[in-house]
């Protein structure tokens, strides 16, 4: 239905933020784009999702009550090295996000960012350069 | 932070013996011009060979301390103390050798003791106080072997009337020399206590806002996020049903408000997010200078005068960039002419000054400079943080951003920095 979305219409996306307003709407946003979008409330849940179906995209909240983004990601990265992770992050924790891409993190994105920010930092599929990490802000 | 007032109270021993000596000195030439006087005048018939013993005593010890004073050596109160009951044990002698405990500058015990009170610790004040007291005793029945000659009584009341007004005049004068002394002493400690607390207070309201602007700021994060979200989706929404251009419009004044939004929100917690993660790195200050100016908006109005050499500061180096890049940008807007910008470097610290030739400041506005939120700028120009940012900086790494400023005389911000103690890695809490 979507244009933008393309040839990447069958990735698989997992969505995990506490906030269930911005969680569900931003998971409407990308289903437009052609994603396919699964959500999770906690890093439980997300790690539960991950283990039936490991995703290739995930966007992940740094901060979250229960497990942190950043366990959510290892546990990820655990479960499937090729998922690609891109972390959310509110202020006063770039420190973690700059350590969460030393974990494997593929980028972070500071809050707020709309759905085509999130489709931009989303890292090139495997044929082409990885090294783009967007969503750097320094 | 200034150097403590001279403080005569909790100086260390060597200043205190220091002080003592030159006291010394002057008492030595007032027992000497009293011994020359009585003499020329006459009016006593003094035992000058011991007299002049006596004082070429206290000279020699007096050259004695001087010298040793001079190696920079710890003064121990017991040694002051030490020295101190030998002045009066000195004095005792050239009462007895001058008229005993008729010698109205007996007065002069009272200097002494005065003087233990003040330089030292009650145990010894107390010795001394006793010791004065016993010498002057002693006097009475030393009498007897007192070698002056006693002229006729009437003519010794004279010379002991005019003695005691002398003496009670210089002891007058030294102790309200010393009790002034410290008594200013005092003051200035309390004035500087009373700094260091609103300085103090200052910080901790500083940290409670600076805590609670980090946490407003990641708090509104996620709402934005979600109003962000929304317009963009709406915005996508309406361009393909076709909407009207106003609308649209409006979609993207709401978009582009929040990226406004974050931009607020990444000041606000710059110390909590942005330095937190910065590693402390040393740096020289013209690198820093350099940093701040580069792709600065202006720089070619900026006249720069660095005179630090390779003096090195150390910091969030990006952080301190930016909060000289805050301090330049607001003088270059407040003047079309040029800015100065100076850095100098001594031994205590590192001083970097931005002046411009603008508009300057009021007082009520000057008052309220650095405080979060408070702007003179033009609704969207500025946030009202960066100054509060930069100060907030400065004093976390140990120093200080003053600004002053009169109106039509323009304004000058004052960075601070304290020299680098070489080694220690550590973080911006």
């Amino acid at each position: 239905m979507s244009q933008e979305a393309g040839k990447d219409a069958a990735l698989t996306l997992l969505l995990v933020d506490d906030d269930e307003v911005l969680r569900e709407r931003l998971g409407r946003a990308l289903r437009e784009r052609g994603f396919e979008v699964t959500t999770a409330e906690s890093g439980e849940a997300a790690i539960a999702v991950a283990r039936r179906d490991a995703p290739e995209f995930a966007v992940v909240d740094l901060r979250m009550p229960g497990i942190s983004g950043i366990e959510v990601l290892d546990a990820l990265r655990a479960i499937d090295p090729a998922t690609r992770v891109l972390m959310l992050t509110g202020y006063g924790s770039i420190a973690t996000a700059v350590e969460a891409t030393r974990r494997g993190a593929v980028g972070y994105l500071s809050k707020p960012a709309d759905a085509d920010e999130v489709v931009a930092a989303r890292p090139v599929r495997a044929a082409t350069t990885s090294s783009a990490s967007a969503g750097l802000d320094r | 932070m200034p150097s403590p007032p001279h403080d005569l109270v909790s100086e260390p021993g060597r200043i205190k013996l220091e002080w003592l000596v030159k006291l010394h000195w002057i008492a030595i030439l007032g027992e000497s011009a009293a011994i020359v006087g009585v003499q020329l005048a006459g009016l006593m018939q003094l035992p000058l060979a011991p007299l002049a013993a006596l004082v070429g005593f206290a000279v020699a010890v007096n050259l004695g301390l001087q010298g040793w004073l001079r190696k920079d050596p710890v003064v121990p109160d017991g040694l002051l103390a030490g020295v101190m009951l030998l002045d009066t044990a000195v004095l005792t002698g050239l009462l007895h050798l001058s008229g005993g405990h008729f010698n109205p500058f007996s007065t002069l015990y009272i200097v002494n003791v005065a003087l233990a009170a003040v330089l030292l610790p009650p145990r010894w004040s107390w010795t001394q106080a006793v010791f004065s007291i016993l010498a002057f005793g002693a006097l009475f029945p030393m009498q007897q072997w007192a070698p002056f000659g006693v002229q006729e009584h009437e003519a010794m009341m004279a010379v002991h009337l005019y003695g005691m007004l002398v003496a009670v005049a210089v002891a007058a004068f030294v102790i309200v020399l010393i009790v002034q002394r410290v008594s200013r002493a005092l003051a200035d400690r309390d004035e500087e206590l009373a700094r260091e607390r609103r300085l103090a207070e200052q910080r901790a309201k500083l940290a409670s806002l600076v805590t609670l602007a980090a946490g407003a700021a990641h708090e509104l994060a996620t709402p934005l996020g979600a109003i962000a979200i929304a317009s963009k989706e709406l915005d996508r929404e309406l361009s393909r049903a076709g909407a009207s251009q106003g609308a649209l419009e409006d979609l993207r004044l709401i978009r582009a408000q929040v990226d406004r939004c974050k931009g607020i929100l990444q000041q606000m917690s710059a110390r909590a997010g942005e330095n937190a993660g910065e590693p402390i790195v040393e740096v020289s200050v013209e690198r820093w200078v350099e940093g701040a100016l580069d792709g600065l908006p202006g720089r070619e109005r900026v006249r720069a005068d660095l005179a630090c050499g390779e003096v090195r500061v150390r910091g969030p180096v990006q952080g301190m960039e930016r909060a000289l890049r805050v301090i330049l940008t607001n003088a270059l807007q407040a003047t079309p002419g040029e800015v100065s910008l100076r850095a100098r470097c001594a031994a205590g610290g590192i001083t970097v000054e931005v002046h411009d030739t603008g508009a300057g400041m009021t007082p009520e506005v000057l008052a309220r400079v650095g405080e979060p939120f408070f702007t003179t700028k033009a609704p969207g120009q500025g946030s009202g943080l960066g100054l509060f940012i930069a100060r907030t900086l400065a004093e976390q790494l140990g120093g200080a951003l003053e600004i002053q400023s009169q109106p039509g005389q323009g304004t000058t911000a004052r960075i601070t920095l304290p020299g680098t103690p070489p080694g220690r890695e550590e973080t911006v809490r």
